[in-house]
């Protein structure tokens, strides 16, 4: 009886064991098989000034590496937004003072994605770019004033 | 002697020197011993021989150093116990290994393929492939640690 109970519970115990194990390799695979369909895109507005010494806490990272090319001492988080776009798909940001920036990814290359940004201002277009962004990493488009300070856009994709 | 005590018996005399007899018994054997010579000589021979396995016997566990004894079959004793206890630690590290094993490998095959998602490139975060802009400057800048592109455009107002 008690061994019975025993190899049945090992059994249990070499099922979970093996679940254990597959499960990473089984987020992994799923996670890269999703990746390949979708390009994450996230579009930090970000106000830059010399009003004050500040720095968001959300942008510490981001503000380091950005000082050795911008010499502004206060940089707030105004808005975070975060698309989840398809090749050739569109996505719009809303930006202060009815400004608009349109996304679109237009291919994948190895670690690369060609993303086309448009920024649109009382729906004329004042900027655009077509950029090759490295996987997991961000490109800061800057410039359009706003209030007292400037406006910086931190845009981030991954796929 | 009467009876059957006047017939010399040697078990019962064996078993009279080994004090095994009865109350009633040894009483008569020693009775009848007081008239045998036989027996004597019978019980003298026994006791003769009892004295010197006796002498024999002192002399050699006089020798004997129980102190020694004591840790020879205490060492024996934990010879065996450290033998049955390293057979279990076998076992123990067997199974150790075989549930850390496969553990270590699916930690080093993540760490592995994380690392080599991760894109440790001194290439810039971003190629621009082009700009347009309506009566704005622009300038195309790149940070020292991680390549960051940045760009940086006049806004025409």
């Amino acid at each position: 009886m008690n061994t019975g109970v025993a190899v049945k519970k090992m059994k249990n115990f070499k099922r979970y064991f093996v679940l254990f194990l597959a499960a990473p390799l089984i987020v992994f695979f799923a996670n890269t098989a999703s990746a390949q369909n979708n390009i994450y895109v996230m579009v930090q507005t970000v106000l830059a000034s010399q009003d004050t010494e500040y720095v968001d806490p959300q942008l510490r990272s981001l503000i380091g590496e950005l000082q050795t090319v911008l010499r502004y001492s206060s940089y707030r988080l105004l808005d975070q937004q975060k698309l989840k776009l398809k090749l050739g798909e569109t996505g719009v940001v809303s930006l202060p003072d009815k400004r608009t920036m349109k996304i679109t990814p237009l291919n994948m290359k190895k670690k690369r994605v060609t993303l086309k940004l448009l920024i649109l201002k009382n729906k004329k277009q004042v900027f655009q770019t077509e950029i090759q962004l490295l996987n997991q990493n961000n490109l800061v488009v800057g410039g359009p004033k706003h209030k007292n300070g400037y406006l910086l856009f931190n845009i981030k994709g991954s796929f | 002697m009467k009876g059957e005590y006047d017939k010399c018996d040697q078990n019962l005399l064996s078993r009279y020197i080994d004090n095994e007899l009865g109350s009633d018994d040894h009483h008569r054997v020693s009775e009848h011993i007081k008239d045998c010579p036989a027996c004597q000589m019978t019980m003298q021979e026994n006791q003769l021989i009892t004295e010197t396995f006796k002498n024999r016997i002192g002399k050699e566990l006089s020798g004997v150093t129980f102190d020694g004894l004591h840790k020879k079959v205490i060492t024996k004793v934990r010879e065996k116990e450290k033998s049955r206890l390293s057979g279990l630690h076998n076992r123990m590290a067997t199974k150790k290994l075989f549930f850390s094993l496969p553990i270590a490998a699916v930690l080093i095959l993540i760490i592995t393929i994380s690392f080599f998602n991760t894109n440790y490139t001194t290439d810039p975060s971003a190629i621009v492939n082009s700009i347009n802009t309506k009566n704005s400057s622009v300038m195309i800048l790149e940070t020292q640690e991680s390549h960051m592109t940045v760009i940086w455009f006049n806004e025409a107002s």
